[in-house]
């Protein structure tokens, strides 16, 4: 039995991720979160734009992390394309969401997320899931 | 921003100037001087006659021809110089693709040449820049879906490596730029085919169906799926430029997209509606007028708030005075019906009310520089017919000064500061993004505050956001009610609850965030038809609504306290059952076995035929701000990463229900040796905040021996 308490590790500098979140203000809490933890932001307004960006910027982006309900397309449908995508299959998913119900993250993994954080969220979760899902091990 | 539109928008942001170029100017500057001088004389000269009441001088006839000539010629060379600067070298835009391009053959293993071809031809520098994401696709396209494999392009008797060639052609009148590639091709009929199950018009080519939108998202064509991505940004961008766009294919020789863009003619000519307001005449690109009508007063109504709406369309638009949006005395009623101009904006309409219509007319648009004071929605200026001069509106500015950065209506109270208030919040906006563009240069402070901390901008923008989202709600149930059958305005009013009980939650304003939850519930009932739309049902919610406006009203303070019965009527809408679950602790689930069925039984022996070891491993973990059925999920997929999991308790079934507490006991078989499994699960601890964690041969199944 073996018992541990340590808090997520230190993330490498220069991860760069996507933000995707239809409020301006959760986009700028997240960045100045993020920025705080050396990972470089650029956002996107809706999963539309996001996957435009992504689809322009093939290789720029190291990890998503997505608001579920947005207009023109929401973070699940987001997900899906992305996963059905060759160059985005593998780039980590994080969702970032106010839903937080059973039905609502399960179908968010079963379309490909990698890992869930409620709204609000903490920065040292953001950290830690941030770590978790961008080692392969 | 991607790496390489950046790359292509500063190419063109800062140009180089051909010295030769530069004299030519300085020239032509000096017969401007010339010929102005000439017709400051002339103008003397007339005074004097008229003032002597004499004929004017014929020699001053002559010199008034010459005058209007040079200025003629000289215009015309100004003109064609101005284009001339305008032009950049093509290549430097082909360069771009180079790095994209080998990227992506990596990522998908394919070799190919990249070959430049008219390197040298000059485009507009407009042209060059929209030519970026296009020509992305096209490339990317051929890779991807163009190109074979090595292996199966030397099993076709071609060579291993591919050939794709950017080229541009200078012709006479059009500048030619096609993206070609010697890979599989394009079968028209199979296109064609895939089309007519999704209902394809007879008359369409096999590049019109290309160019759908999304249409290679639901083809099913090996040889053509995906070849359709992104092509309608490209048929998009030759339209857009008058231009033409060709496809020639040989299937199993290769394709080749062709754009002829036309050499652009002038530069700044709009096509505008022009209209007078007031005193002044506007002008409004002709392509974001909706529709310019005449609406009897009494179409127009007032809701919520002295917000002016009327309906057009089956869409409820707001009404607004356009000149008092830009800051004038609001246009005069001339009695009869109220004259509306309906512009589109990229998400909302908006209608202006205005004086009169004067008709479509080609301007030549002189935008304003950014360092002149100007009022929000005014592009520029430009010459109206008579040489009067009048204002050019940019309709995006415009609806965004009114209904904000989103396109959603703000709220107002009808109190006499509200004019003011709409003021201060677009101007709060701008300044909104000049602090998002700030805090890219905000050092990252050391702190590691385990809690989210608003400061009080975060806190005004987040209410700001709450404002704009109620707005759009009410405007949602608005329109909810005069067009009951369609489902947009319902799933609307959702995203915008949705949001804003998101706002609450991160304002810390429980009462309101619960609330909305509470409304959110029903409106999905709603949606789901679990529930009937009946006039009862729309007046409670929009007493919720009332209430939430009443909590924004009231922050950063607290939510004010609800009605009695309001969380109670919405509750029993939905008779929400209160989630009984099943927690269990760390030690009931240590005890429990897994259940024996056949199935199980059947994969541990495959298993351990792989030679495989059977585990049993329960992780306990630490509840956090992710709910513990998360967690245990969480845990699952990483260890299906290294091995297989064969049962869990709880059930996988009761976890996705989110029936989990923090602790999850998985059978499991892996491949991995002793040490490695215990130092993989020592590294999963820290990640998944596990307080307890252990491993055991599983002794499920007794009689189950190796």
């Amino acid at each position: 039995m073996h018992r541990s308490d340590k808090k997520g590790s230190v993330l490498p500098a220069g991860i760069r991720a996507l933000v995707v979140d239809d409020s301006a203000a959760t986009r700028r809490i997240l960045r100045a979160h993020l920025e705080s933890l050396r990972v470089e932001v650029s956002e996107a307004a809706d999963g539309g734009e996001a996957y435009e960006k992504l689809e322009k910027g093939i290789g720029s982006t190291d990890l998503i992390l997505s608001d579920i309900s947005m207009p023109v397309l929401d973070g699940f449908e987001l997900c899906d394309r992305l996963r059905s995508s060759p160059w985005y299959d593998g780039t980590p998913i994080v969702m970032v969401s106010t839903q937080s119900d059973a039905a609502s993250v399960i179908r968010a993994f079963k379309l490909g997320a990698d890992d869930y954080i409620p709204k609000p969220f903490e920065k040292d979760l953001l950290a830690q899931v941030i770590g978790r899902v961008l080692t392969h091990d | 921003m991607t790496e390489i539109a950046q790359a292509g928008r500063g190419m063109v942001d800062r140009m180089q100037v051909r010295i030769e170029h530069l004299d030519k100017l300085l020239s032509l500057a000096g017969e401007v001087i010339i010929t102005s001088a000439n017709l400051q004389d002339l103008e003397r000269r007339a005074q004097d006659s008229v003032a002597r009441r004499e004929p004017f001088p014929s020699d001053g006839l002559d010199m008034i021809k010459t005058s209007n000539e040079s200025s003629r010629r000289i215009s015309q060379d100004l003109h064609d110089l101005v284009m001339a600067i305008r032009l950049v070298r093509i290549g430097d835009t082909f360069r771009l693709f180079r790095r994209p391009v080998r990227d992506l053959c990596r990522a998908l293993g394919r070799d190919v040449e990249l070959v430049f071809e008219g390197e040298e031809t000059m485009v507009d520098k407009a042209l060059a820049e929209r030519l970026v994401d296009p020509l992305l696709h096209l490339l990317r396209n051929a890779v991807d879906h163009g190109i074979e494999a090595p292996l199966e392009r030397t099993r076709a008797g071609k060579s291993a490596r591919g050939r794709l060639v950017l080229t541009a052609r200078d012709g006479e009148h059009t500048t030619e730029i096609s993206v070609s590639d010697d890979g599989r091709g394009i079968d028209a009929a199979a296109v064609r085919r895939a089309a007519e199950e999704s209902g394809g018009g007879e008359t369409e080519t096999a590049l019109d169906i290309l160019c759908r939108p999304g249409f290679s998202l639901a083809g099913e064509v090996t040889s053509t799926s995906g070849r359709g991505v992104g092509l309608d940004l490209v048929r998009a961008l030759v339209d857009e430029f008058d231009g033409e766009l060709t496809l020639e294919s040989e299937p199993g020789r290769g394709a080749l997209f062709r754009m002829e863009i036309p050499k652009l003619r002038a530069v700044n000519i709009i096509d505008a509606l022009t209209l007078r307001a007031g005193r002044r005449l506007y002008a409004l690109p002709i392509e974001r007028v909706v529709a310019s009508l005449g609406v009897p007063p009494g179409e127009i109504r007032s809701a919520f708030s002295r917000d002016r709406f009327f309906t057009y369309q089956g869409d409820v638009v707001p009404v607004r005075d356009l000149e008092e949006l830009l800051g004038a005395a609001p246009v005069e009623m001339e009695g009869g019906e109220i004259p509306l101009v309906v512009v589109q904006g990229k998400r909302r309409r908006l209608a202006l009310v205005i004086s009169e219509f004067l008709g479509p007319q080609k301007l030549v648009h002189m935008p304003l520089d950014d360092f002149i004071r100007r009022a929000a929605g005014v592009a520029g200026t430009a010459i109206f017919t008579g040489g009067r001069l009048g204002l050019t509106l940019d309709i995006d500015e415009l609806i965004g000064s009114v209904l904000g950065s989103d396109g959603s209506s703000l709220s107002r109270t009808g109190s006499p500061a509200a004019e003011a208030e709409e003021r201060a919040s677009s101007a709060g906006e701008r300044s909104a993004e000049g602090r998002e563009e700030s805090a890219a240069d905000r050092t990252p402070s050391g702190d590691v505050s385990a809690s989210l901390s608003l400061d009080e901008a975060d806190a005004a923008e987040l209410a700001e956001e709450v404002s704009q989202n109620l707005a759009a709600l009410q405007d949602a149930f608005l329109n909810m009610e005069s067009d009951p059958e369609s489902a947009d305005h319902l799933n609307e009013a959702f995203r915008r609850l949705h949001a804003v009980k998101g706002n609450f939650t991160m304002l810390e304003a429980e009462r309101a965030a619960e609330t909305a939850h509470h409304l959110e519930t029903v409106l999905d009932f709603l949606r789901a038809r679990r529930l009937e739309r009946t006039p009862e049902r729309m007046d409670l919610l929009l007493d919720g609504v009332g209430y939430l406006v009443r909590a924004r009203e009231a922050l950063p303070g607290p939510a004010p306290e609800r009605p009695e019965d309001l969380v109670r009527r919405l509750t029993e809408e939905t008779a929400e059952e209160s989630a009984s679950r099943s927690v269990e602790n760390a030690g009931d689930l240590i005890g429990r076995t897994f259940a024996l069925s056949p199935t199980l039984e059947l994969q541990t022996l495959s298993a351990m035929k792989r030679g495989e070891r059977i585990l049993e491993t329960f992780f306990v973990f630490r509840p956090g701000r992710q709910a513990d059925f998360l967690v245990a999920y969480l845990l699952l997929r990483r260890l299906g990463l290294r091995g297989k999991v064969l049962a869990t308790i709880p059930s996988v079934d009761e976890i996705e229900r989110g029936n989990c507490g923090s602790a999850v006991k998985v059978l499991w078989s892996t491949a991995m040796e002793e040490a490695e499994t215990a130092a993989w699960i020592g590294r999963l601890a820290g990640r998944y905040n596990l307080t307890e964690h252990g491993s055991v041969p599983a002794t499920v199944f007794g009689g189950v021996e190796e």
